[in-house]
């Protein structure tokens, strides 16, 4: 009979050792390799992936495109290391559909950020999105109005269009609540990590990608973002030739807003949608809303003669003209609904009503009769 | 691999009460939070409520505690060398009968928390989001697995776990000294690249070794960096095996170690 060969208690697996041994030092040469040599692993991949069918633009050269052919600038963000970034821009931008879609409605910025990792401050155009407020920490896309170019991130992700809110039901803006609308914007980092299309600001921005079809929805209706005009509320705006007719019994309301930006965006959703106040506003006041384009310079222009009159150099700003004021007054800035109360009575009664809103941040919005 | 290994390496678990009512507490304990999150959240009722894949890293554990180490404590390891078996056939059984046991009940786990979001909204019964979470968590469980067995092949008894909270400990202690370097490298304006560069690598090595977690989405990300996570998941289980497989053989065995 054959003895069973088996191998001795103690026998050491060279093949396991060599193996181990191996992968070690490639591990290891791929985590540094990760941390000083990232652009060299990104020129071979970029070489292996092939040429993108994507056109490519400065940020520069972008901005005077986007004016110019008025589209919105797509910036698509790609972070060294992070998986989102690998799929994004190994498999999304090589689809030919979501290239197309692309190329045909926007203006792409590719801008890729190796510094994250490297608690290093970004340079170039990475810096530009970082100072505008936007998170670039993972990869994402961002589609800014061509409008909109030199604005910050809270006011490009800002908007005051129900349509784009998603809001269906008012009843919550006439009670002066925006919460059940903000609590979307406020969230967008986390939530967007999964991709979903929640609430209005991930249609402005993209992050989390994990298969084309979300992609192609992403710039299929990204592109519409701000497209749309802001809510005038349920305020009865007397037309704008109204300010050329002489002062009535009623105080004049003039609001002086944006078409877009977070405070004049508040303002609309704050005033010009809660009850209270438009009921006030309605009987009590002659309102006429004046809207600014923001970047128009020619429209703005027919304007400019009420900024320079009630000193105004931001906007949103409410004014009151009446007879029985002996001066204008002005509130600029948005104050929420209890500050623009506590304005609206003092325009009425003549007397400054100052609330614990304002005591406590005397440094926010802020109003005061403007002597000339 | 051998399998009279792999099944005494169950049984003995089955025979263990403490940590089959740890292991229920783990399949329960999810349940119950995607329960209460339903009761106070409708909009919770139609989306695919999934825990984490590194609940497969607690799975693992409290199969992988102490798989070798006891059976050096009371000797039973004497008995099985005593049969035909390598140490090295002995290492590899053992890592595939934790790693096995420990990815089914992970997977398990995933797929009732999907079939109770189904029972819930049954449009969600076709997402593939946990066949995802599933693959995730069997490969998680092989990786936490080899280094389990290192642990545990280095000391007697239960004494793995105790070596487990020092690597831990360790691991804060470095992330908070890297994190100090790297402002003081700030303050003192000197260029922290090499610095920080080098405590990340090392920091990323600890976590990785810790938390082998390899995302599925990689493997179709057609990307260079990919490899970097592909290749450090394989070092791991290959260097922890080898190693345990070291330690072993060095070591002599008696009826009664401790």
């Amino acid at each position: 009979m054959q003895p069973t060969k088996s191998k001795s208690t103690r026998y050491q697996p060279k093949g396991l050792y060599l193996c181990a041994g191996a992968l070690a030092i490639l591990s290891t040469i791929c985590n540094f390799g990760e941390q000083f040599a990232s652009d060299y692993f990104a020129q071979i991949n970029d070489y292996l992936a092939g040429t993108s069918p994507i056109q490519w633009r400065s940020r520069e050269q972008a901005v005077n495109e986007a004016k110019a052919k008025r589209k919105p600038i797509l910036y698509v963000v790609l972070v060294k290391g992070d998986v989102y970034s690998m799929r994004l821009s190994g498999e999304g931008l090589h689809d030919a559909a979501a290239a197309a879609l692309i190329n045909k409605n926007y203006i792409p910025v590719k801008i890729v950020y190796n510094e994250a990792r490297n608690y290093k401050t970004p340079k170039g155009d990475a810096k530009v999105l970082y100072d505008l407020g936007f998170n670039i920490s993972n990869g994402s896309l961002i589609t800014v109005p061509w409008q909109m170019t030199d604005m910050h991130c809270s006011d490009i992700l800002s908007t005051a269009n129900l349509a784009e809110m998603g809001v269906e039901d008012t009843t919550n803006l006439e009670k002066g609540s925006r919460w059940n609308y903000n609590q979307n914007y406020n969230s967008y980092h986390t939530r967007g990590q999964f991709g979903e299309l929640y609430g209005p600001s991930s249609k402005s921005i993209f992050s989390g990608y994990t298969d084309r079809q979300q992609l192609i929805d992403y710039l299929q209706t990204a592109n519409l973002w701000h497209q749309l005009p802001a809510t005038k509320g349920k305020i009865a705006w007397l037309p704008e030739e109204t300010l050329k007719k002489p002062l009535t019994d009623k105080p004049r309301l003039i609001a002086l807003v944006e078409n877009y930006g977070a405070s004049s965006d508040g303002m609309r959703l704050d005033l010009f949608w809660r009850k209270s106040q438009y009921d006030l506003i309605n009987q009590s006041f002659e309102p006429v809303l004046v809207e600014f384009r923001h970047g128009d310079k020619a429209y703005n222009e027919k304007f400019q003669y009420l900024k320079d009159k009630y000193g105004v150099t931001s906007l949103p700003a409410l004014v009151v003209e009446g007879a029985k004021l002996k001066a204008p007054l002005v509130q600029f800035g948005n104050s929420g609904s209890s500050g623009t109360d506590d304005f609206l009575q003092s325009a009425l009664t003549g007397k400054e009503k100052t609330s614990h809103n304002f005591e406590r941040y005397p440094h926010g919005a802020h109003y005061r009769a403007h002597h000339h | 691999m051998n399998r009279a290994v792999c099944i005494t390496t169950w049984r003995e678990f089955k025979a263990n009460k403490v940590r089959i009512i740890m292991l229920t507490l783990l399949f329960l304990g999810p349940v119950v939070v995607f329960t209460m999150r339903r009761c106070t959240s409708p909009e919770a009722l139609n989306e695919d409520l999934l825990s984490h894949p590194c609940m497969a890293s607690f799975f693992t554990l409290l199969w992988a505690a102490g798989v070798i180490g006891r059976e050096v404590q009371n000797g039973t390891i004497a008995l099985v060398l005593a049969r035909p078996i390598s140490i090295a056939t002995y290492v590899y059984s053992k890592w595939f009968a934790v790693a096995f046991a420990a990815s089914l009940c992970a997977v398990e786990a995933v797929f009732c928390e999907h079939i109770i979001s189904a029972v819930n909204c049954p449009a969600l019964l076709w997402r593939t989001e946990f066949l995802t979470n599933g693959v995730e968590r069997v490969l998680l469980c092989f990786g936490t697995a080899a280094f389990l067995i290192l642990l545990s092949s280095m000391v007697s008894g239960l004494k793995d776990l105790a070596v487990l909270a020092g690597y831990g400990f360790s691991f804060m202690v470095f992330a908070s000294v890297s994190s100090m370097v790297h402002h003081l490298c700030a303050v003192a304006h000197f260029d922290p690249d090499l610095v920080s560069g080098a405590f990340r690598a090392i920091e990323h090595i600890f976590a990785g070794i810790i938390f082998p977690y390899v995302q599925w989405s990689v493997f179709f990300s057609g990307d260079l960096f990919a490899l970097g996570s592909i290749v450090s998941y394989l070092t791991l289980i290959t260097c922890s095996l080898a190693l345990a497989i070291r330690v072993l053989t060095r070591k002599e065995f008696s009826y009664a170690a401790d």
